[in-house]
């Protein structure tokens, strides 16, 4: 038998990197002794001897020296995230001086924490069921404000409650079918064909509407993925760089590896933007050109929208721009594709029935990114519920398949009726993580950082 | 006087006869001990074999080797399938015996097995030697060595029986208790219980108005139970009648003095075969319930009430049965009467049904805490075979959930922690689709011939069934025509028979009269299969896979060293219960009560 549950883990919690404050965080058993032979309190007292969920002051001591000065908390195994001893250790944001933490800490016993590992253990101590363990999944990469109420409605059980509440009808249904079944001869009915087509029909109506808004809210929680197309000249990089000069927020600067593109982000009215950038495209001859669009199109699955931007001071080309992203359209129906033309403080006329925009212009360029995020603001979803992953999809459309194949049916035999609502009872169980396999639950964890 | 026998059998009931009769016709030496030999495979409560989930653990008997199945249509009188409003899984022979019938062909089927001595006597102490049973002794002083031991001891330890407020010392009706051996098993560490069960009064076949009730006529063409046995015959007819107000109202006039409310039974009874008080105090809004009056045989004045089982005092149970339509004037031979006796809470057996505290102690019947013959005799047979096995160094039988509805009643029984005799029912089978009365011995007579209780013959009859129906199946499916319809489209015979209302007889126009398929397509039991088959093709398949996705949970072994004290997380009731029971897979921890569901999630975190 393996004691993995049982041995105290280490890591650190907060973003690596520099940074005002670093936190540690310990779990298991031995969780204070080992925090506890790292640091000195100021009040001089032991660590166990400290009130739970009080912060105190304390000195890092490496070998008789100072290595930090911090504070540290600790949580008893009844009231804490993990379900066990807990322990966090707030010190400077110094690479040097975390990475010191943690060496001494594994000499002391402790083992660094596998991905999702504290999360992981909150769901084996019961602390949260896999649904909510996958909420706090998404509340740390929530890079919307929407998905973040998301995840916490997740988080809260509210979906649990939901899914609870419909295996209770179900578990109610079959119970009174298996009395008719069981006392056949006696000609007893307890279950109404009326009120069994009933509780289905709600599952079925509920599941439809989670199934629906997946692609909303899985949206919501990355942000819109934004592909800038178009000629040379036709302004690409000139808004690129002007949008992340009015935002002002850049996040990161992730330059293309293989391919020729850029992608930065930033965020606007609470949704994080990727901004795709096809530069180096710039070949004189225009077939190749046109191979470059192509080549930049095969980025299309991962984006949501495309700005096609069409330079308006060449009128003569722009019917057959217009042309080229009908064709664009008709490929890609699913992807939204705005034509933008550019420069238009130097077009001499312009008609209403495009969007245009000048870089010269700020409040063009405002205009641009209001559209730009609408759909993924606060205001605009009001969807209380969401599901989160491909495997919460997964499961709730097994769902929706077997409580729509009863209803297609008519006259089942009881017998099997009983069976086909068991079946539904599976899938509702492996999404709230009772009866999940091993496999699905490393795969759930495996996405977490480690730390969390 | 010494002696020595491989297997021990202590009980002569439903239990005791298939343990004995399997142990000794595996080749063990073996003697079943009971208080009165013609007592043997009495019906002690109503007259009947079978029923909803009970006749189908009667074919598994039957399909495995044991006696159930051939004593029950030896001695019946009135055959009947139940179910058949709903679909085949559901259907479930049921047969009324002759009372006086059943125990004579089982103790002449006793007799007549070469390897098996029946002894008369109450066994008084039993001998341990290093944790493993070694002997036997009777009250009268003569000891028995041997390897084995089945306890069957039925209703008999310690136990009461009450009749309104009065209560005796007793078994049965005027036979002895048992007092010593649930004494003496406790001593060696086996815990005990108490439990109770009812039997409704027996009333004078002369003193029923037959006029007044609804024949409950046998199946025009009865099937037996026992594929040895050719035929059977109805003899007689039951009746049917029902409770009125009145009767109930003056069962509620006797509800203080019955001993089940007034908790002078301190043993829990049956939520399932519930007494006429129950039932009248727990669906109070019914105004009358069915009563079923069954004759108790052929050279019998007596009539079974069933549905009106009750420990009322005996002027209640007179006054409440004569507000009956029909029994008006009842003469009652014998009132009803509820008996109180000790079990053995069955989590304290392996699935061998051997004691997991001492070697080679067996148990089985409702000294298990079930209730029901057939339940018992499932028992009586498994732990007989299991008895015999371990002294000839063979690996136990234990059938899984999906192989037989004893295999659900045997893990039910070693998982679960039951507060009232466990009766089978259909629901209990998670795979009842595949559980049927019409496949059991294609389910299972391949086990009872390995284990040498099935005839050759039989073993290959069933084999090439199972062949045919195999071979039928793919011919069916390759096998196209052409649609009658405009469509014309190809179909193939396969999904011709699986449309609603189609048997074979409809597609035996587009069969070749050359062809193989033909030829197989004369034998009754193929086609039976094969339309069974095709009416729950696409469910059957879905409970195969879910069959092979239990099999990933079940056969994820949970060690007996495992420290359930050191598992953070696990609930309280949850940590208590797998320690008592120390369940053999995940699967077996999935199925016990009070172990959460988030406990078998941390289980399966804890053990991968």
């Amino acid at each position: 038998m393996k004691d993995f549950l049982r041995d105290t883990i280490v890591a650190l919690s907060t973003a690596p990197g520099e940074a005002a404050i670093a936190v540690i965080r310990f779990s298991g058993v031995n969780s204070v002794r080992i925090a506890a032979s790292l640091i000195q309190l100021r009040s001089k007292k032991e660590l166990s001897s400290v009130s739970p969920r009080t912060l105190v002051n304390c000195t890092v001591i490496d070998n008789g020296l100072v290595l930090d000065e911090g504070m540290v908390v600790r949580f008893a195994a009844s009231a804490s995230y993990t379900g066990e001893d807990l322990v966090e250790l707030h010190i400077h944001g110094n690479p040097i001086i975390v990475d010191r933490v943690l060496e001494l800490s594994i000499e002391q016993g402790a083992r660094v924490a596998t991905a999702g590992e504290f999360t992981r253990r909150a769901v084996v101590n019961g602390k949260m069921n896999l649904l909510q363990a996958e909420a706090v999944g998404a509340l740390i990469s929530a890079e919307s404000r929407q998905s973040v109420f998301l995840a916490h409605h997740q988080l809260h059980g509210e979906l649990s409650k939901q899914l609870y509440n419909f295996r209770e009808q179900l578990l109610s249904l079959l119970a009174r079918l298996e009395l008719e079944l069981d006392f056949v001869e006696e000609g007893y009915a307890f279950a109404s064909e009326k009120e069994i087509e009933k509780v289905l029909t709600s599952i079925r109506l509920y599941v439809e509407e989670l199934i629906r808004t997946f692609p909303t809210a899985e949206r919501l929680s990355r942000g819109p993925r934004i592909l800038l197309l178009g000629r040379p000249n036709a302004g690409k990089s000139s808004l690129f760089n002007s949008i992340l000069g009015y935002s002002r927020s850049l996040v990161s600067i992730t330059p293309g590896t293989t391919r020729d593109y850029l992608e930065e982000r930033f965020v606007h009215n609470g949704v994080t933007i990727r901004l795709i950038d096809t530069a180096g495209l710039r070949n004189a001859n225009d077939e190749i050109e046109r191979e470059g669009i192509y080549r930049a199109l095969e980025m299309v699955p991962v984006c949501d929208q495309i700005l096609y931007l069409i330079d308006s001071t060449q009128t003569s080309t722009i019917p057959e721009e217009m042309q080229f992203v009908h064709g664009l359209r008709l490929q890609h129906p699913s992807i939204s594709i705005t034509s933008v033309l550019t420069k238009s403080d130097l077009a001499s006329s312009l008609d209403d029935q495009h969007l245009s925009i000048s870089i010269k212009d700020v409040s063009t360029v405002k205009n641009l990114l209001e559209i730009l995020s609408k759909g993924y603001g606060t205001k605009q979803s009001t969807a209380a519920l969401a599901v989160l992953n491909i495997r919460q999809l997964n499961l709730l459309k097994h769902i929706h398949d077997l409580v729509s194949e009863i209803q297609a049916q008519s006259a089942i035999p009881t017998e099997v009726l009983s069976a086909l609502l068991r079946e539904i009872l599976i899938p509702i169980s492996e999404l709230v993580g009772e009866t999940t396999s091993e496999d699905v639950l490393n795969k759930v964890f495996d996405s977490f950082c480690i730390g969390k | 006087m010494n002696s020595y026998y491989d297997v021990i059998v202590i009980g002569g009931g439903h239990a005791g006869i298939e343990a004995a009769s399997a142990a000794a016709r595996i080749g063990c030496s073996t003697c079943l001990i009971t208080m009165t030999i013609s007592a043997i495979g009495r019906l002690s409560c109503n007259p009947a074999i079978g029923g909803m989930a009970k006749g189908q653990i009667v074919r598994e008997i039957d399909a495995l080797g044991g006696e159930m199945g051939r004593l029950a249509d030896l001695s019946g009188i009135h055959f009947k399938m139940l179910g058949k409003s709903k679909g085949p899984a559901m259907w479930s022979p049921r047969s009324q015996n002759d009372k006086d019938l059943y125990p004579h062909f089982a103790q002449q089927r006793l007799q007549e097995i070469s390897n098996l001595t029946l002894i008369e006597g109450v066994v008084g102490d039993v001998g341990v030697k290093n944790g493993a049973v070694s002997s036997v002794q009777l009250q009268d002083g003569q000891r028995i060595e041997c390897r084995s031991l089945v306890v069957c001891s039925g209703t008999f330890l310690s136990s009461r029986l009450h009749v309104g407020e009065q209560s005796s010392v007793g078994g049965r009706m005027g036979e002895p208790s048992a007092e010593s051996l649930s004494e003496i098993l406790r001593h060696y560490g086996v815990s005990t219980g108490r439990l109770k069960t009812g039997t409704p009064p027996r009333i004078h076949k002369d003193s029923i108005d037959w006029k007044l009730c609804t024949p409950d006529v046998g199946d025009a063409h009865p099937v037996p139970f026992s594929r040895q046995t050719a035929a059977v015959t109805n003899q007689i007819q039951c009746y049917l009648t029902t409770t009125t107000k009145d009767t109930h109202q003056i069962l509620e006039s006797g509800f203080d003095r019955s001993p089940m409310f007034t908790g002078r039974i301190t043993g829990v009874g049956p939520r399932y075969c519930p007494s006429i008080e129950d039932k009248v105090y727990r669906f109070s809004d019914k105004d009358e319930h069915q009563i079923f009056l069954e004759p108790e045989g052929l050279a019998t004045d007596s009539v079974y009430v069933n549905g009106f089982s009750t420990s009322l005092p005996e002027e209640i149970q007179e006054a409440a049965l004569r507000t009956i339509p029909s029994l008006e004037k009842a003469q009652i031979l014998r009132y009803g009467y509820a008996v109180e006796y000790d079990y053995f809470p069955s989590y304290q057996l392996q699935h061998s049904l051997e004691s997991k505290v001492v070697k080679g102690l067996f148990f089985a019947g409702q000294v298990n805490g079930t209730s029901g013959y057939e339940e018992a005799a499932a028992q009586g047979l498994l732990a007989g075979m299991n008895a015999a096995r371990a002294i000839q160094g063979k690996s136990s039988v234990v059938l899984d959930r999906s192989q037989a509805y004893i295999g659900v009643l045997i893990d039910d029984l070693v998982s679960l922690t039951i507060s009232e005799p466990y009766r089978m029912f259909t629901s209990r089978a998670e795979y009842r689709l595949l559980l049927r009365q019409d496949n059991a011995d294609i389910r299972l007579a391949h086990i009872g011939y390995e284990a040498g209780l099935v005839d050759r013959k039989i073993a290959q009859e069933v084999q090439s069934l199972t062949e045919s129906i195999e071979a039928a199946q793919d011919l069916l499916k390759k096998h196209r025509v052409k649609e009658q319809d405009s469509s014309g489209q190809a179909v193939s015979l396969w999904q011709l028979l699986k449309r609603p209302e189609c048997l074979a007889q409809t597609i035996l126009p587009y069969v070749p009269t050359d062809s193989p398929l033909a030829e197989l397509l004369t034998d009754e039991r193929l086609v039976e299969q094969i339309e069974i088959s095709a009416r729950y093709d696409g469910y059957i398949q879905r409970q195969l896979q879910e069959v092979e996705r239990f099999k990933g949970i079940e056969e994820s072994q949970l060690p007996a060293t495992i420290n359930y004290n050191a598992i953070v997380g696990l609930s309280s009731e949850g940590r208590e219960k797998l320690i008592r029971i120390s369940p053999r897979s995940l699967g077996q921890a999935s199925r016990i009560s009070g172990v959460s569901r988030s406990d078998i999630t941390i289980l399966s975190m804890y053990v991968r």
